[in-house]
């Protein structure tokens, strides 16, 4: 597999249903494009973007390169990793053409930084989190110009192990593409929560499975303005007995910004009781702005719960009316309202100062875009 | 403090205040009695400024300050509190959050110094005792779970931490059992001021006996047809409003 120099050398499928709101035209700029930046210069200034007292591993990579001034990779083995199944296109394009493999085991919390600054950068990261154990990490991708950062995720817990996954992605426009395939052994647990803010394009597609008694939580914000298109395409199959699962999502689309969620709950032939669940919500500050919720169920047992909602909307009139009552000016009662609508998608974050770090990155996305 | 002169006001095309003049004067609580669909609450929208409600006719002036001039939130900082009927829930603004946003929004409007997140704390959990709603209550989603009797509550926590110059109570008493009304009817006297007026609007008088009003007012399809002391209170509950109205 060369490196593609055009899109149609990808051969996305964009007209397969799972592409139907995306649009990666923006990639076929990264491919023509450069990083600005020399490729045997230093990490440019990433402070504004770590995590407070941060004391695990910390990976530093700028345009899909590792940088080893600044990293502490502890722990984890950057090499290369044997290939797994289970990704789509873009998952097997970034691991076609990793520039390095990031091997996590558990320990402390790991937080690889990715800086863009121009061009494709292809990131191949594999979390195998042995049974019993506990597993913590945060992607923070930054940078921003005509980059494309195509990320691919594969993880396994084994039997009661638990991966913790948070995702931030605040890069200033580009466009960022993500595929996670994931493997949830009996009684394990796998939990992402990710924030996606300013970057113009994103697609973040995810397919876990989960074993016996199983337990799996995908939830998110996407928050954007201006042109920006935001799309995810999720889809759990339970194939275990007892598993849960739940994915809520929270977006606000402003001005001619589209975002889109597509999720698929699927419930294998003796999966029973399986409980699943899909809470979708979006807000719609301005009337131009776009949303899609298209959630999906596809249930082979009987003995199953499975439950899904999407609602598209405008902020709470009565709300707004309860906090003018008590003399909070209409900007800033429409402010606290709506960080408390994305805040929703951050409850299930168990660090407190982590869940205020995402809270703090949306806060910031929401003021970029208002 | 509170003068209002013919108000006439509508919602959508629909006249439903029509010529309605009140004088509430400093440290007096008057109460508002009326039949359903007599005009109890569009008044208290109207006058807190709620979108929707139009203004057509008559002045409202709040320390001789033009009210129908000021936007919602201007008049709360201008010294009006609105005590709910239906308490709103929002989901994820906890109680502390919401009502310290609220009373540094209000000072700043009014040029005051903010309040420091320890001192408001202090203050905060002072009125949430004083109302018996536990200090998780504050901490929690505003009124996300609460039951009425505690939304009702948590209006008189916003009340007596806002410290506003004009209540008004919008059946307050509704769905509280007899020991909330005891507290709430308690809280409402401690705040009483000689700077401090109360108009509150009730269907029933049993408010009434713990909460004694100076005058009594009964609104019949947008106007005060009748006013008096407390004793009309007592007559309104032997005779009833069409009993009143003849």
């Amino acid at each position: 597999m060369n490196l593609p120099a055009r899109l149609d050398d990808i051969g996305l499928p964009t007209r397969h249903e799972d592409w139907r709101w995306s649009d990666l035209s923006a990639i076929e700029t990264a491919l023509t494009s450069a990083p600005t930046r020399p490729a045997n210069d230093a990490a440019p200034d990433l402070r504004p973007w770590m995590v407070p007292e941060h004391d695990g591993p910390l990976l530093i990579f700028v345009d899909g390169r590792y940088v080893e001034q600044g990293s502490t990779p502890g722990y984890v083995k950057t090499a290369m990793a044997a290939d797994v199944d289970g990704h789509g296109l873009l998952g097997k394009l970034a691991r076609a053409h990793r520039t390095v493999a990031v091997t996590a085991k558990p320990g402390e919390r790991l937080h690889i930084i990715h800086f863009a600054s121009g061009g494709q950068a292809h990131l191949d990261l594999v979390y195998d989190c042995p049974a019993g154990e506990t597993m913590r990490v945060i992607e923070t991708y930054v940078g921003g110009g005509d980059c494309w950062t195509n990320v691919a995720v594969t993880a396994s817990a084994g039997e009661g192990g638990r991966i913790r996954r948070a995702v931030r992605v605040l890069q200033d426009g580009g466009v960022w593409t993500e595929s996670v395939a994931g493997t949830v052994g009996t009684a394990a647990h796998y939990g992402s929560v990710s924030m996606l803010g300013s970057v113009a394009s994103a697609r973040s597609e995810y397919a876990l499975v989960l074993g016996d008694d199983a337990d799996a939580r995908v939830d998110g914000t996407m928050v954007g303005g201006g042109r920006q298109i935001l799309d995810i395409v999720g889809r759990v199959r339970h194939e275990g007995v007892g598993g849960t699962s739940g994915q809520t999502w929270r977006a606000v689309a402003a001005n001619k910004a589209q975002a889109s969620f597509a999720g698929r709950i699927e419930v294998a032939r003796g999966a029973q009781r399986t409980d699943a669940n899909e809470d979708i919500k979006a807000l719609l500050l301005d009337r131009t702005a776009t949303v899609n919720a298209k959630p999906e169920l596809e249930i082979f047992a009987d003995d199953v719960k499975c439950a899904h909602g999407a609602t598209v909307g405008e902020l709470d009139r009565n709300a707004l009316f309860y906090l003018a009552s008590r003399g909070v000016p209409e900007d800033a009662a429409k402010t606290l309202l709506t960080e408390a609508f994305v805040a929703d998608a951050f409850e299930a974050v168990e660090n407190a100062e982590l869940r205020d770090l995402l809270g703090n990155d949306a806060r910031a996305a929401l003021e970029a875009v208002r | 403090m509170l003068n209002i002169n013919n108000l006439h006001a509508s919602v959508g095309d629909k006249p439903i205040i029509k010529g309605l003049s009140l004088d509430l004067p400093d440290g007096e609580v008057h109460a508002i009695m009326g039949p359903n669909g007599s005009g109890k609450s569009t008044l208290s929208y109207v006058l807190s400024g709620r979108d929707g409600y139009e203004v057509t006719d008559g002045t409202a002036t709040l320390d001789g300050q033009d009210l129908l001039a000021m936007d919602a939130h201007e008049r709360a900082a201008a010294g009006l509190f609105l005590g709910l009927q239906y308490p709103v829930e929002i989901p994820g603004v906890s109680n502390l959050n919401f009502l310290r946003t609220a009373l540094n929004a209000q000072r700043e409007q009014r040029g005051e110094d903010a309040v420091s997140a320890a001192d408001f704390l202090r203050m905060a959990r002072t009125e949430s005792a004083a109302f018996d709603l536990s200090m998780d209550h504050m901490k929690r989603g505003v009124n996300v779970g609460f039951s009425g009797g505690e939304k009702k509550r948590n209006e008189m926590v916003q009340m007596a931490l806002l410290q506003p110059k004009l209540a008004l109570l919008d059946e307050t008493d509704s769905g509280l059992d007899i020991d909330a009304l005891r507290v709430v009817a308690d809280g409402i006297n401690r705040l009483r001021d000689p700077k401090r007026s109360f108009l509150l609007i009730t269907h029933y008088q049993r408010l009434l006996d713990y909460v004694k009003p100076d005058r009594v007012h009964v609104l019949q399809d947008g106007a005060i047809t009748r006013s008096g002391g407390p004793e009309l209170a007592h007559e309104l509950e032997r005779e009833g409003y069409v009993g009143i109205a003849a």
